[in-house]
């Protein structure tokens, strides 16, 4: 653990403070219909020809079953179209490698994977996608996966914030201001910043070379940086080639590192600022900030020292002790290998720029961990936020049954039917992840698809499912997905993980927009400052802990041990 | 049911509309755009040697000469295979990285660079990357090595040894010796020769193109 790395640390964690309310602001102009701003002059033009094109009245406010509906008949739309242009690849343009069509279990799986927001790549990008199927297929969902996420989120806030029947606003609405006035913007420009740092950007069929030693070397082309842009901003992860972030043309140096890794946290941590200010409650929104950064940096600095103490059996064969090289690239070293892995998983992202399943056992146990307790650390965009609401709700009620009183959250009580939804929205993603992976570990099936055996095989499992329930798509690489079982029950926990909780917090906003608001007395609970800010934290840590302890015992920590305390290999 | 039945027409208009804008405008916008302000690096950062594209900066290629720098292991299809990027995703108790890989590459890594057996090899060269592609070597690596070549292509140690050091990144996040070197780069000059004061003048003199990198 070096000074560089130290130094890394504090750039990183000072931009993000210094990002965090211009980002807010950002997001109040895009997410406030109500308000004017400056941008109303380039884009209202633009938002009202498309509210008339969709035939909707972008200023009625819906009821949260009808954004249910919305969200819903939006993502199977989208859902459905991705999974037909992959299965009909063959005889679409933009084809130059001349790649046929997937097969109907990986464009199913790669279909609910990005309308999940999860970005799980069960193909090799290279491999197997032509640029019609990354561009029009994968990248939309790039932009209209997190759209809904940021859209939801929005509604969830509103419905907290406020009083009345249609306070949750408009999902098309949303939809459109997200797009015109945040995400096309942003990934533009970021787009632009990639390339000029070397990320590629055309339409050329690949690139056959004679290298300088004489052989024939294949150079993958296509149009990666537009991809690229969105898949971090919008936390979805998935990569244009194999390896994800870590191949030379997708994250060519430190500087696009460092940005990309920011750039995973620069919306979600916007979110936590205008949540705050929604709220008429700033305090309550920098201390949910802060509760994200400690979970943050607990994860980072212990992924960040296991990695750097590096495998003591590598060690042992003759190798100097400079942390574990293995599956790390040199211009990113151990610290800004695991400053991704940390920040990928604390988001939903799921974009990688090193392999975790080459990771030593605890370091690569901060990552599993991190989806585990539900990706709350900034999270993914809208996701982090309306999944920290659910922690928040319940850890309020917690408080409120230990003291005794009824619990309060902004004036309003916090009733049975509330912490019902919270529980459903925490237990599916549990019984999702532990059901799926026991399954999966307990067949033939399940078992042929692990490259490293040992404990090490049973995280390979563990992760695949944890990251599928999670929406967040990092591997365990190693792991041999792409087959009928695992791609249809990855399928079926992404769409679990998703689902049941974007349902359960849209009710849960609903629910709370109806309730009469009491003013603040003696005995409210104060939701900002220390007291809260270390309930929160609590509430998020137990309930992870107490949940995946068994498994990660199984895995990462017996391997651990294994690794330390025996020569045993496997 | 009415909430459904309202909603479906804007869900498929918005469909195409979005598809349309985030999936062919907006990539063609960036794509425009590139050609313009940086065609070079939207290429893939190619490199010329002899009026021939040899590769690109950024994708490590193999190079078994021992007159030549040596990139990072590669599990990358046979090895470097540009169009299928892999890491080994081989775990810390992994048989096959320990009981083979791990041994083999640090034996050879010391044969070749007439290292003595007792003496630790840099973590990072016996270790596959991440991409199976990685361009670049450390710093410490890439002055191992450069002992090597100067004694197959007779040139100058001390020379190499300071060419080498320039050639590191001076990135503020590498420390000393950890700092990347380009692969690519280091070979691009040995061959043409220019930048290297030999002790003895290379046989092909006329292969110089004036310069480490010639960028199309």
């Amino acid at each position: 653990m070096e000074f560089h790395g130290w130094l890394q640390l504090a750039l990183f964690s000072g931009l993000l403070l210094a990002l965090t309310k211009p980002m807010g602001l950002w997001l109040r102009m895009v997410l406030d219909p109500s308000r004017t701003s400056w941008m109303d002059r380039f884009c209202l033009p633009m938002e009202r020809a498309t509210f008339r094109l969709l035939g909707i009245d972008a200023a009625k406010g819906m009821d949260w079953k009808g954004w249910v509906a919305s969200v819903l008949l939006f993502n199977f739309s989208g859902l459905l179209f991705t999974f037909a242009v992959l299965l009909c690849q063959g005889w679409l343009p933009l084809n130059p490698q001349g790649f046929g069509g997937l097969s109907w279990h990986l464009a199913l799986n790669t279909a609910v994977s990005f309308a999940t927001n999860t970005n799980w790549q069960s193909y090799g990008g290279e491999s197997t996608l032509s640029y019609f199927s990354q561009m029009v297929g994968l990248a939309t969902h790039n932009f209209t996966s997190a759209a809904t996420g940021i859209a939801v989120a929005a509604a969830v806030v509103r419905g907290l914030a406020e009083k009345g029947e249609s306070v949750l606003g408009n999902f098309w609405t949303d939809l459109v201001r997200i797009h015109v006035r945040l995400l096309l913007p942003m990934a533009f420009l970021f787009a632009l910043f990639l390339v000029s740092q070397g990320v590629i950007m055309n339409f050329h069929p690949y690139l056959s070379v004679t290298t300088l030693s004489g052989a024939i070397q294949n150079l993958p082309m296509g149009p990666a940086a537009s991809q690229i842009a969105i898949k971090m901003l919008g936390t979805n992860g998935g990569g244009f080639f194999n390896v994800n972030a870590a191949h030379p043309f997708e994250n060519p140096n430190v500087l696009s590192n460092l940005l990309q890794i920011l750039s995973i946290f620069a919306i979600p941590a916007g979110l936590v600022w205008w949540m705050g200010d929604k709220f008429r409650n700033r305090a309550h929104g920098w201390t949910v900030w802060v509760v994200m950064f400690s979970l943050f940096l607990a994860g980072v600095l212990v992924s960040w020292h296991f990695e750097a103490q590096g495998n003591p059996r590598a060690i042992a064969q003759g190798i100097e002790a400079q942390g574990n090289w293995e599956g790390k690239e040199t211009r990113f070293g151990i610290f800004g290998s695991a400053l991704f892995a940390t920040v990928t998983t604390d988001a939903s992202c799921g974009a990688v720029n090193s392999m975790h399943d080459s990771f030593t056992p605890l370091g690569g146990l901060v990552p599993l961990v991190n989806m585990q307790l539900g990706e709350v650390v900034f999270g993914g965009v809208g996701a982090g936020l309306y999944g920290m609401i659910v922690f928040i709700v319940l850890g309020i009620f917690l408080a409120g049954l230990m003291v005794g009183r009824t619990p309060e959250y902004l004036g309003r009580k916090i009733q049975a039917f509330d912490v019902k939804m919270a529980s459903v929205a925490i237990l599916c993603q549990a019984f999702g992840t532990l059901v799926l992976t026991g399954v999966a570990a307990s067949t033939s099936w399940g078992g042929a698809g692990v490259a490293n055996q040992g404990p090490h095989g049973l995280s390979e499992i563990l992760y695949a499912f944890t990251s599928a329930v999670a929406n967040n798509g990092s591997a365990f690489g190693g792991l041999s997905a792409n087959v009928p079982w695992y791609n249809t029950l990855l399928a079926l926990g992404m769409l679990l993980g998703r689902l049941a909780v974007i349902v359960p917090v849209l009710a849960l906003a609903g629910n709370f927009s109806r309730k009469v608001v009491s003013p603040p007395g003696p005995g409210t609970f104060p939701v900002h400052g220390p007291t809260f800010g270390v309930l929160l934290l609590f509430t998020v840590v137990v309930v992870g802990a107490l949940t995946y302890f068994p498994a990660l015992v199984l895995g990462p920590v017996l391997e651990h041990f294994l690794m330390t305390g025996s020569n045993l290999l496997f | 049911m009415d909430s459904w039945k309202n909603n479906l027409r804007p869900a498929l208009a918005i469909t195409v509309l979005l598809t349309v804008a985030t999936g062919i405008l907006y990539p063609l916008a960036v794509w425009g755009a590139s050609l313009l302000l940086f065609p070079d690096q939207a290429g893939g950062s190619l490199v010329r040697s002899q009026g021939r594209v040899v590769g690109s900066l950024l994708i490590a290629q193999a190079s078994a000469d021992s007159g030549m720098f040596h990139p990072r292991p590669s599990v990358a299809g046979s090895g470097y295979a540009g169009e299928s990027s892999s890491g080994s995703n081989a775990g810390p108790l992994n048989r096959v990285l320990l009981d083979t890989l791990l041994p083999a590459r640090v034996a050879a890594y010391r044969a070749e660079n007439g290292l003595p057996a007792d003496r630790k090899v840099p973590a990072s060269s016996v270790s596959a990357s991440g991409s199976g592609l990685d361009p670049d070597i450390t710093l410490e690596d890439a002055l191992i090595q450069a002992v090597r070549v100067a004694r197959v292509r007779r040139l100058d140690p001390k020379r190499l040894t300071e060419n080498v050091v320039s050639n590191a990144r001076d990135d503020l996040w590498q420390p000393g010796m950890m700092r990347p070197v380009n692969v690519l780069e280091l070979n691009l000059a040995l061959e043409s020769g220019a930048d290297l004061a030999s002790s003895l003048p290379l046989e092909s003199g006329n292969r110089s193109t004036g310069g480490v990198r010639d960028v199309p």
